[in-house]
């Protein structure tokens, strides 16, 4: 079930909603907890409830571990740190099995010459966000910074629906006292009222803006054989634009629906493409991510502790592993390790003592962030190439005729024109469009900022109701075409 | 305002939302916009929300002999390939919907309708057609070339370019010929939820079209006729799109001789091949009835009488003339509709029959 579908919001979040805090009203806390979780796994098994069992599986699986970690006297034969690693090997092989068997054998395939046929397993929803999510909980029960939960509190920290599709991936010591403080069981109209006003946000900002940047993006990325330079341009900066305001839109929606239940989950995003720098970007983009791959990865291989080329080589490591986290792919590897060099070269230049001008540093940091995201979203190497040549002007430069009169002074360097704009879905609306995420991103403040500073007023019911009813119909829009069957 | 009177507020917005949208559509909206693979909704009436003027139809054929869509085209030999907008792809539905299966019938033609070659514009597509050799190889002897009225001008005025080429088999590779696959739209339309802006543009435009022809946003103009010349109730009522009149400023005679020479030069390279081009220009809605509209304020549309004059070396169609003479029989266009009618695609190949021998 996904938050953006009238299902969810008109049934299944009201529903879970007046549910609980009904049998909570009624003292029926641990009831409430248990129907919480009941409605976290009719909310996962709605996509498929084939992987029920997993998700089901693994939770008892690492509870019983964590339990066992977390104690601290150990009257096992085996070891602690035996038992993590058991724990840890096994939730990769669960991953490895679902999210990489195939990425695997179709290189040993390639490399070996061999005929492996791939499995072609379906991904499990949501299986990179709660493995990672119990790997971290293993690693603190391992060091001693868990307490004991029962096992519904660990259920309701894994399952708890809001997050439980695309994060935040949230810390079990940020989840766990909420779960068990009483004061979170009586409803609190502050936080529906503000919960309600950052999942309206967050919908608005998935829906209507997202959506609308995803028509451009797989127009160019999918749907064509070659780009032009405008087209490319506008193709990879959709894409820019919609990754960013879906999932920091979804992330709101995640924030808002648990606010409704009085829990907090952290940010996840602070307006990343204000960063003037690669590692302020990392501060600001997918905030729970960076900080799992800081803490479980990138310290535990030694940080900046032991020297400046371990260092680097910690960072390029802890990125080609988050963008394998990403998808089981080698553009997803190599957009990793383009974030990884980009940290490198940022280091060197800061151990330079060399400074940039601040707006010079924004545009070198977006372009390459931009860029990047090229080969994140290409499926394969020949997309990432096709959009890449169109950019550098590789298949020439395409407009309207309507513009070409206008700039007739560029008509040598225009290679082409037609009667519309582009020939994909480009019209100049969407380079407009691209003007306006660009200031959106740069000049207005995040809902984060937005949500802080909310008050509950007239103005504010009505800008939500507005963008509520855009948003509404916007996921079902009426296409008015004249030749709407053909 | 405190939070909990915020939050009250927004749930009773939310349930006051639902319950419009779901009144609105059951009442009206849904009659315009469900989607039904069966019946055929007017497009006049569905993007100007009108619920009061519908001509229900169905989807149906009863002709012997039925031109190929590319999906059904397996290398068969062709006397005519056709190439045009919405006319030529059926969209008025109901009865017949496609012009070609009447010249088919007629003349017991093999007729292919072929859409545009990759992004290549209408005319662009048929040249390449014809230098590639593709329609000598396929055997046609005519190319009827269709265009809605209001988009002469924007097709046949620019980018034409006469050398255009390419390969037979890019061509069949492209249009994958051959393969068999089962006509179907490309589109598959979703089905439509009961909340959906509809319903409120449902409300905003019969409210608007209390004040204006056309809503002030609407595309469909609704005004009112002198003649009973549909079967749809109330008989006067008239609609038009937008375009038919926005267009008008186009069809000048410098414009539509710029077309007319196109036309000929392309009828000159077609010549060369023994193929000849039957040109059919479609008349607008608002131009074929505008004599009857009792509103005056609109500007003629001077297209046919600029037209029919220039000198061609190409088979004309001259549909405004010929189907007006018809107008009488009611129908000729839908109601509800831009697109003509069964009766006009029947008489349009009436027309073809007396100057075009039949295939034995």
């Amino acid at each position: 079930m996904l938050f953006n579908s009238y299902e969810f919001i008109f049934a299944f979040l009201p529903l879970t909603f007046f549910v609980y805090f009904y049998l909570n009203s009624k003292k029926l806390t641990e009831l409430s907890k248990g129907f919480l979780v009941f409605s976290s796994l009719f909310f996962y098994s709605w996509w498929n409830i084939i992987y029920l069992p997993l998700i089901l599986g693994s939770m008892l699986f690492n509870y019983t571990i964590g339990v066992s970690l977390s104690k601290k006297t150990n009257h096992s034969k085996v070891s602690k740190k035996t038992l993590l690693s058991i724990g840890v090997i096994i939730n990769l092989l669960s991953i490895g099995y679902f999210k990489y068997s195939d990425f695997f054998i179709s290189n040993l395939n390639s490399t070996t010459g061999l005929h492996v046929e791939l499995l072609h397993l379906a991904l499990p929803l949501a299986i990179s966000f709660f493995t990672f999510q119990q790997i971290a909980y293993l690693v603190d029960s391992y060091r001693g910074e868990t307490k004991e939960y029962d096992f519904l509190n660990y259920a309701l920290f894994v399952t708890f629906f809001p997050q439980l599709i695309a994060g935040p991936i949230v810390h079990h010591k940020e989840m766990m006292p909420q779960f068990a403080n009483i004061r979170n069981k009586a409803k609190s109209y502050r936080n529906i009222a503000t919960g309600l006003f950052i999942f309206s946000i967050g919908l608005f900002k998935k829906v209507v803006i997202a959506d609308t940047f995803a028509l451009w993006a797989t127009a160019g990325f999918d749907n064509s054989v070659s780009l032009t330079f405008f087209e490319a341009w506008a193709t990879s900066l959709s894409y820019t634009f919609q990754l960013y305001f879906d999932f920091s839109g979804y992330t709101d929606m995640a924030i808002g629906a648990a606010l409704l239940f009085n829990i907090k989950l952290p940010i996840n995003f602070n307006s990343p493409y204000k960063a003037r720098d690669i590692q302020d970007f990392w501060r600001r983009w997918h905030i729970t991510l960076s900080r799992f791959l800081r803490d479980y990865i990138y310290i535990p291989l030694g940080g900046n502790r032991k020297g400046k080329y371990r260092t680097y080589y910690n960072l390029m490591a802890t990125f080609i592993l988050g963008g394998l986290w990403h998808g089981a792919g080698w553009t997803f590897i190599f957009w990793g390790a383009l974030h990884g060099i980009a940290l490198v070269i940022y280091r060197l230049w800061k151990a330079f003592g060399f400074t940039m001008n601040r707006y010079l540093a924004w545009f070198i940091t977006f372009n390459f962030v931009n860029i990047a995201w090229v080969f994140f979203r290409a499926k394969e190497w020949g997309d990432a190439s096709k959009v890449l040549f169109g950019m550098v002007g590789g298949n020439g430069v395409m407009v309207s005729d309507k513009t070409l009169y206008k700039l007739n002074f560029l008509r040598d360097f225009i290679t082409n024109h037609t009667e519309s704009f582009g020939r994909l879905q480009f019209g100049t609306s969407t380079f407009i469009w691209c003007i306006v995420g660009v200031f959106v991103v740069t000049k207005l403040q995040n809902s984060t900022n937005i949500s802080k500073n909310f008050k509950p007023n007239y103005k504010n019911l009505l800008f939500i109701s507005t963008i509520v009813i855009y948003t509404m119909f916007d996921m079902n829009k009426v296409s008015e075409f004249l030749y709407f069957n053909f | 305002m405190n939070y909990k009177k915020f939050a009250l507020f927004f749930l009773f917005f939310l349930i006051s939302f639902v319950t419009i949208n779901f009144l609105v559509w059951n009442l009206a909206t849904k009659h315009i916009l469900a989607r039904n693979s069966d019946y055929v909704t007017g497009d006049l009436a569905r993007i100007g929300y009108i619920t009061n003027l519908l001509h229900k139809r169905k989807n149906d054929t009863n002709l012997t002999r039925q031109h190929f869509e590319i999906n059904d085209y397996n290398f068969q030999k062709l006397e005519m390939i056709t190439l045009g907008d919405s006319f030529s792809n059926g969209a008025g539905g109901g009865l017949n919907r496609y012009y070609q299966d009447y010249i088919a019938t007629y003349q017991n033609f093999n007729i292919l309708n072929i859409k545009n070659y990759q992004q290549f514009n209408n005319m662009n597509t048929i040249l390449v057609l014809l230098n590639s050799g593709f329609l000598k190889k396929a055997g046609v002897k005519y190319v009827l070339y269709e265009s809605t009225q209001r988009k002469v001008v924007d097709r046949l005025t620019m980018n034409i370019k006469f050398d255009t080429n390419t390969t037979i088999s890019d061509i069949n590779k492209y249009y994958n010929f051959g393969e068999n696959t089962k006509s179907q739209s490309s589109l598959k339309i979703p089905k439509q939820s009961f909340i959906n802006n509809g319903n409120f543009k449902y409300i905003l435009y019969n409210l608007l079209y209390n004040f204006s022809s056309n809503a002030f946003i609407s595309k469909t103009y609704v005004t009112t006729i002198n003649k009973n010349l549909f079967s749809i109730k109330p008989y006067n009522k008239f609609l038009f799109y937008t375009k038919d009149l926005t267009s008008i400023d186009k069809n000048t005679q410098s414009n539509l001789e710029t077309v007319n020479n196109n036309l000929n030069e392309l009828s000159s390279k077609l010549k060369e091949q023994e193929i000849k081009l039957i040109f059919m220009p479609v008349v607008g809605k608002y131009d074929f009835y505008s004599q009857y509209i009792i509103d005056t304020k609109y500007n003629k549309d001077p297209f046919f009488d600029i037209f029919r004059k220039l000198k061609k070396n190409y088979i004309f169609i001259d549909t405004k003339a010929i189907l007006s003479e018809e107008i009488e029989k009611k129908d000729m266009f839908y109601a509800d509709d831009t697109h003509w009618s069964y009766k006009a695609a029947k008489t349009i190949a009436n027309y073809l029959k007396s100057l075009l021998p039949p295939e034995l």
